[in-house]
């Protein structure tokens, strides 16, 4: 990818749309999943939730396994130790 | 008669209650002796063989010395005899060189005529009273015998048969006269000398010495004097009137010992007799001539002659070295090399080399080596050291089977057995005969000696064994061939490294010694040092490397390579659950970091789930983006080079693993958190698992350094060729500025001084910033690099002496010294100061070190290695001291400090009985933010409710009395301002800044706004349990050998103590002693020390006024006469002779000095050397002072212009202000207040100065602070001075072990140093003092008063072979009273009560 690429990423807790269960990581050929529609996905976890920030500002730092991200925005309905999708899409 | 003599073995047990000290008497020793020799030579030439003399010294009766022949009087061969004594009559006493002194003190407090004690009736009552006392110790029985002593010296009339008495005075080595004319002269005198008058006139010569006569105290004068001391007066002179008779300390007849302890060593035909043999056949000599001349009446003068020999002979027999032989008698003296004192002292005399020490069976010793895939506990036993080691297994039901096959195996093959020892007693050497045929008959209840196993319990050990962890239990792992190995993780407690060094290996021989060992000194029970708390066992070198290779961000695998790595580690034993990949689209991939999760949990069963945040070695705080909207507190993991942990639930989520993550001695790595968190066990296996994980991963990676490793860049070339240009530069013109005497001196130096040092630090800048350059310049696979960033090997400082350049060589401190005539090496000019020229290395070790670079450079490396050679032996004797002081203190089930005879040293141990290797944080035993992020961690559910503030402060308020009940007061306060500040104050702050309410009082409308950052009631439960069970584990066990403890760790730091002695305190270049001479001076109480050093405070007042401390400063401050005068003359006229004396006024009020002429004046009349009178004074206004010599009314001119000229160079020295002790006074500013630091003695003196705050002001002389303030000041000092001392070296040292120290070191009311004087003074057992140091002079002492020892204390337990009460030694075993617990037994009756 190279500078003023235009890419989509989106963040979701679940890959499997509707699926209330745990998902399996090994064999997800035939079960339709988001991951279908993104060329990198990465997995990993909250391990910090900022709200030192005030009122609709909330900083969510995530690990996917050891690559780091840190995003602030408005307050999520996240918490700490939850599992998290990393999904990225370059927009042709 | 001969059956006495034998030992008479008894099956019955026995315990030796105590040992009693005394002496043989003449009588004693003739009956304890076969025969009585007289027989001078050793061996009768006459007959066929050269038998041994009869009644000669080798006379068979006393036993034999070779194995041969058989004992003549037991008919027992050298194995089986005892030995028997004999004996030697003396022809005349001698006396017994080792009670010389003691008997003197005797003959000193008696009558030389009557024999009483030469004290009134009434006094000497009361002395004897006093030492009647039933409590009375030994130390003060030797006080009232020492008074008694100097009252008794001082009489010179008997108050008995007033008699004159003088001075008893020992001349020459072995003699003894009395001066009883000395003091009085009178009648008695000249009746004295009268009596040499007929011999005066036989030979007139004589006459000119008769006044230089005194009364000689030969030894039969003694012996007769001693004998008629009264019973009574025995027991004031401290002597036991019947065991301990004074006579009994001279010697009548000559005991001579067995000769299986002085045997022969015979060569063929020719033989060597010991010193002892050689010497007693002398004395058998000797005694046959003045026999002879006794009987015969030979001229007295010869009968002199050899009964002084005689007297020698049987002194060397005692002890070898007598100082001060007459020189007439030395010639013909034969030395003798060791006497009795000699064979019992020093290190390899009895006590400490066979007593305290002994050689052991079952042992073994070889060159170690490394083997990553053992675990921690686990030692390699080659198979041929397992062969010769043995363990002796009873055989049972569960056994029988493997036994049977050691058995058939033999002696030759692993795993066999060497012997069985029947049930009934009979053993079976199992090398020869039918083993197949034993092996069947092998009974449960027999005893099998069978070689060492895998899993059987080793003792392993390196020297020098400096503390507890120098020796350590493992299981045995029986491998091929010939060195110890084990895993590289347990170096550091050994300091062992693999270039050669060898270990040692004991394998204990009982079922309670194994269990003893495994349970106190097992490996997994010592992962932590009790010097301070910090985990010693941990990953070292090659797994540092792998562990920080593996863990960067730029690590990827693929699914087979992931598992294959995750194989390394649990060599199938265990399952595995490989995590969700990180990547999982366009392909699944794990990182590096996910390995350390499977290392820390390789399945969901396992409950070990770790939480932990902590700075890596490459920590550096992240910048906040400037206006982003992200927080400008950003959290530490951001960290530009990954350096910040954070592991959740056994999940590493930042950060790289390095040193300060796995490394030993940090309390805030990995290791420690699972150690605390989850037990040994599973610490110790996270262990072997990094250890099998990096050394198999790094040796398919491969990890090597090469030339192209420390080759400097360009850019690093350029920068440091210019910064090294203007750093010269800048030196040449601070030597320009000196030269031209522009520099500005520093305060407290002079212009040298002042330019060193801004050479130095321009220099030392210079090296510092050329080797930042030269790591930035250097990439990212860098090997040397790497290893310095992830702590494995090297330091920065390393890498940069390789790649950029070498530095400044120091030696003692300073730039390398003159060894030229003012200048270091004959290539630079004289007196050049530029950096080349004293040391300055510019090249670098890839460069090469030119010529005069490579000398100084191995100048500087000398002196560390001499540094090094010096300080091990001077911190090795500081260890033996401290050991010997501190080893018997124990911890009770009171948990009080006592010693071995029961007295406290501490009423609690360290104040709140807690275990210093169970401290988890810096002072409390448990370390809060880490405990509570691990209960938060442990319970992450949405779905709970959060606590709000004011319902924690409710839950712990009522847990605080509950849970909290037996914990010290100190901790629940702690806690409590932990919960107030960490969670209270936190979350009401959080919740007030999303606008909710503080809840800070009870809501009922807060509940519905919830915090994300929450803590809900099973996390604070969790919290507050840990917080409490972990209390209870930290308290000390009691028996714990504390006292052992600490004196190891106080004296293991110092052997790592580096050379930096000195380091500068502030400004005002005050140097205070650091290093192993400081804790040198502290522990030995030092009366003098290197820097004494008072920080004096000034008033509320003037605190931050410099005047004012310039005025206290001249108060303090010595200021002679000479520094104030301009000059002095002197005034001679004919009426007058005298010195005027020049004050400068002017410069008095400048220095703002509170000295008028009045003041001078008295100071000079209170000079008392000067011998002037007030009169002889004159102030002559306005500024000078008139010293009038006074001519004695005799008129003599020159004896007064000479008196003159003697107080003309003695009154510039005169101190007309200031303290004599203080050699300087410097203004230190401290923050915004200014203090007078003092260089030199006389706290008292300094507290009240006026403007002095005497209650803040502190010395570094403990000896001082004790006799101004108090005892517990002392101890204060004590405590404070060496936990400064280690602080500077960068080592902790856990309180509590100074507190004993110094509680050791004050308990008896007075400061007592580790020393030998101090230790006599602590201790009472002879045998403990012995065995320290002046080993014969306590046992001589002892005898002397009949002492005796109890055998409470460690090293006697050791001596005499018996358990020591320490440890699990401590507890005795109680019979059951069957009475009701309230009911109090009826007082017994005594026997006079019925009357």
């Amino acid at each position: 990818m190279n500078i003023s690429d235009k890419f989509t990423l989106s963040l979701a807790s679940t890959a499997v749309s509707g699926s209330g269960k745990k998902e399996s990581w090994r064999d997800t050929s035939n079960q339709k999943s988001l991951a279908d529609e993104y060329d990198y996905v990465m997995f990993g976890k909250v391990y910090k939730y900022d709200e030192t920030g005030g009122k609709n500002k909330a900083t969510v730092y995530v690990s996917f396994g050891g690559l780091l991200l840190m995003i602030t925005g408005e307050p999520v309905d996240v918490l700490v130790g939850q599992e998290i999708y990393l999904l990225m899409r370059k927009n042709t | 008669m001969n059956g006495s003599k034998e030992t008479i073995t008894d099956s019955l047990p026995k315990r030796v209650k105590q040992l009693e000290f005394g002496v043989f008497s003449a009588q004693d020793s003739k009956k304890l002796s076969v025969i009585e020799l007289h027989e001078p030579n050793l061996f009768d030439l006459s007959k066929p063989g050269r038998p041994p003399a009869r009644f000669g010294v080798l006379d068979r009766r006393m036993g034999v010395a070779d194995k041969v022949e058989k004992c003549e009087t037991c008919g027992l061969g050298l194995q089986d005899c005892v030995g028997h004594f004999g004996v030697v009559r003396l022809a005349l006493p001698v006396f017994h060189i080792g009670y010389f002194k003691l008997m003197i003190t005797v003959l000193q407090n008696i009558c030389k005529n009557c024999s009483k004690v030469l004290l009134e009736e009434a006094p000497k009552r009361t002395l004897l009273r006093r030492l009647r006392r039933p409590d009375l110790d030994s130390l003060q029985k030797k006080d009232i015998l020492k008074s008694l002593n100097t009252a008794c010296k001082k009489v010179s009339k008997c108050p008995h048969c007033e008699s004159l008495n003088g001075t008893v005075k020992k001349v020459g080595a072995l003699k003894v006269i009395h001066e009883k004319f000395k003091k009085k002269k009178g009648e008695e005198e000249a009746e004295f000398r009268a009596s040499f008058d007929t011999a005066v006139e036989m030979d007139p010569t004589l006459k000119a010495h008769i006044g230089k006569a005194q009364e000689d105290l030969s030894p039969l004068t003694v012996l007769r004097l001693l004998e008629r001391i009264s019973d009574q007066d025995c027991e004031l002179l401290g002597l036991d009137p019947i065991n301990g008779r004074p006579e009994l300390f001279i010697w009548t007849a000559l005991p001579v010992p067995p000769v299986c302890i002085r045997p022969s060593i015979g060569q063929e035909d020719a033989s060597n007799e010991d010193d002892i043999t050689v010497l007693v056949s002398e004395v058998i000599k000797i005694n046959a001539i003045m026999r002879a001349i006794l009987a015969d009446g030979y001229p007295a003068a010869s009968l002199m002659e050899h009964w002084d020999y005689l007297q020698l002979q049987c002194a060397m027999f005692v002890t070898s070295d007598l100082p001060g032989i007459p020189s007439h008698l030395q010639s013909n003296l034969q030395k003798i090399k060791k006497g009795f004192c000699q064979r019992l002292k020093g290190k390899h005399g009895r006590f400490r080399g066979n007593l305290s020490g002994k050689r052991v069976d079952f042992s073994g010793r070889t060159v170690i080596g490394p083997d990553p895939n053992l675990r921690i506990d686990q030692v390699a036993v080659p198979q041929r050291i397992a062969m010769v080691l043995t363990y002796p297994e009873r055989v049972t039901d569960y056994n029988i089977e493997r036994l049977k096959e050691n058995v058939i195996n033999g002696t030759e093959k692993h795993p066999g057995a060497t012997y069985i020892t029947l049930a009934n007693g009979i053993k079976r050497f199992l090398k020869y005969g039918d083993r197949k045929k034993l092996a069947n008959e092998l009974r449960v209840g027999d005893l099998v000696q069978r070689h060492l196993q895998d899993d059987d319990i080793v003792l392993f050990n390196r020297q020098p064994s400096l503390h507890k962890l120098s020796i350590m239990s493992h299981y045995a792992k029986i491998r091929p061939w010939r060195t110890l190995r084990f895993n590289e993780c347990v170096c550091q407690p050994y300091n062992a490294d693999f270039d050669g060094d060898e270990m040692n290996l004991h394998v204990p021989q009982t079922e309670e010694a194994r269990a003893e060992a495994q349970e106190l000194m097992g490996v997994k029970n010592n992962l932590v040092t009790p010097r301070n708390g910090d985990p010693l066992i941990a990953a070292t070198q090659d797994f540092l490397t792998a562990s920080y290779l593996q863990s960067r961000k730029d690590v990827f695998y693929d699914r087979s390579q992931f598992s294959q790595i995750c194989n390394y580690m649990f060599d199938a034993l265990l399952d595995v659950e490989l995590p969700p990949p990180t990547i999982l689209k366009p392909m699944k991939l794990w990182t590096g970091k996910q390995v350390f999760t499977v290392l820390l949990k390789p399945n969901k069963r396992m409950a070990i789930s770790v939480n932990l945040e902590t700075k890596c070695r490459t920590f550096e705080k992240p910048k906040s983006i400037p206006n982003s909207i992200h927080p400008a507190q950003l959290d530490p993991s951001m960290c530009p080079n990954d350096g910040y942990l954070v592991i959740l639930n056994s999940e590493i989520m930042a950060g790289v693993v390095d040193k300060s993550i796995i490394g030993a001695e940090n309390k805030k790595s990995l290791f420690y958190t699972v150690l605390r968190d989850f037990g040994a066990v599973a610490s110790a296996n996270c262990m072997n698992r990094v250890a099998k994980l990096s050394a198999r991963w790094l040796a398919n990676q491969g990890f090597s350094i090469g030339i192209d490793d420390v080759q400097p860049g360009e850019v690093l070339r350029r920068e440091k060729e210019s910064l090294i240009v203007g750093g010269y530069a800048t030196c040449d013109d601070l030597i320009q500025q000196k030269a031209e005497g522009r520099l500005a001196c520093a305060p407290g130096m002079n212009e040298d001084q002042t330019l060193e040092r801004e050479i130095s630090r321009i220099l030392s800048g210079l090296r510092d910033s050329v080797g930042n350059i030269c790591m930035t310049e250097l990439n990212k696979y860098n090997a040397p690099l790497i290893m310095s960033l992830c702590g494995s090997k090297g330091s920065k400082i390393n890498v940069s002496q390789m790649v950029a350049l070498v530095g400044q060589q120091i030696i003692s401190g300073s730039r390398i010294p003159d060894g030229f005539i003012d200048r270091s090496l004959p290539h630079f000019p004289k007196n050049s100061k530029i950096p080349p020229a004293k040391g300055f290395v510019r090249n670098s070790f890839y460069s090469g070190l030119a010529p005069p670079e490579f000398l100084f450079h191995a100048v500087s490396g000398r002196e560390g290695l001499v540094d090094t050679a010096v300080k091990t032996a001077e911190t090795g004797y500081m260890q033996r001291r401290l050991m010997k002081a501190l080893e018997d203190l124990t911890t009770h089930y009171d948990l009080s400090v006592r010693n071995s005879t029961g007295g406290v040293i501490q009423f609690t141990y360290g104040d709140d009985g807690l275990d210093p290797a169970k401290i988890e944080s810096s002072v409390q035993p448990v370390e809060f933010p880490r405990n509570l992020l691990h209960a938060m961690s442990t319970y992450l559910d949405l779905n709970e409710a959060p606590l709000l503030p004011y319902q924690i402060l409710d839950i712990f308020k009522k847990e605080k009395t509950v849970k909290f009940k037996h914990c010290s007061s100190e901790y629940v306060a702690a806690l409590e301002r932990f919960i107030d500040e960490e969670l209270v104050s936190k979350q009401a702050a959080l919740r007030r800044g999303l606008g909710y309410e503080e809840a800070l009082e009870p809501s009922r409308t807060a509940g519905a706004q919830k915090l994300k950052n929450r803590i809900t009631r099973r996390q604070f439960d969790m919290f507050l349990e840990i917080c409490q069970t972990k209390y209870r584990k930290a308290r000390i066990e009691p028996g714990t050998a504390v006292g052992a403890v600490g004196a190891q760790s106080i004296g293991e730091p110092g052997t790592q103590m580096t050379l930096k002695t000195f380091h500068f305190a502030g400004v005002a270049s005050m140097n205070v002693t650091l290093g192993v001479p400081r804790i040198k001076e502290i522990i030995n109480a030092s009366k003098t020390i290197n820097t004494p050093i008072i920080k004096g405070h000034l008033v509320e007042k003037t605190k931050a006024d410099k005047r004012a401390a310039r005025v206290v400063q001249g108060r303090i401050e010595r200021t002679t006469l000479e520094s104030i005068s301009e000059y002095i003359e002197e005034i001679i006229s004919p009426t007058d002779c005298c010195l005027r004396i020049k004050i400068d006024m002017e410069s008095i009020g400048k220095a703002q000095l509170e000295i008028s002429l009045e003041t001078i004046a008295i100071a000079i009349v209170k000079t008392s050397k000067l011998k002037l009178t007030e009169t002889q004074i004159h102030i002559d206004r306005p500024d000078a002072i008139i010293i009038k010599v006074n001519d004695m009314g005799k008129g003599d001119t020159s004896e007064m212009f000479q008196t003159l000229q003697a107080i003309k160079r003695a009154v510039p020295k005169v101190v007309v202000k200031g303290l004599s002790t203080v050699n300087r006074a410097v203004i230190v500013p401290v923050g915004n207040e200014f203090q007078v630091h003092v260089e030199g003695y006389g706290l008292r003196e300094i507290m009240g100065t006026e403007g002095i705050d005497g209650v803040n002001t502190q010395s570094n002389h403990i000896l001082e602070n004790w006799k101004t303030l108090g005892i517990e000041a002392g101890r204060k000092t004590i405590i404070n001075e060496i936990v400064s001392v280690m602080q500077s070296h960068g080592m902790t040292i856990d309180q509590r072990h100074v507190m004993l120290l110094a509680d050791l070191m004050t308990f008896k009311g007075e400061i007592l140093g580790i020393t030998r004087f101090g230790i006599a003074k602590m201790k009472d057992s002879v045998l403990m003092l012995a065995s320290f140091e002046k080993t014969t002079d306590h046992l001589f002492e002892a005898s002397f008063f009949g002492k005796k020892d109890a055998i409470n204390g460690v090293s006697e337990c050791i001596i005499m072979g018996v358990p020591m009460g320490i440890g699990t030694g401590l507890f005795k075993l109680l019979s059951k009273v069957n009475r009701p617990e309230d009911v109090i037994p009826p007082a017994k009756q005594l026997m006079f009560d019925q009357y």
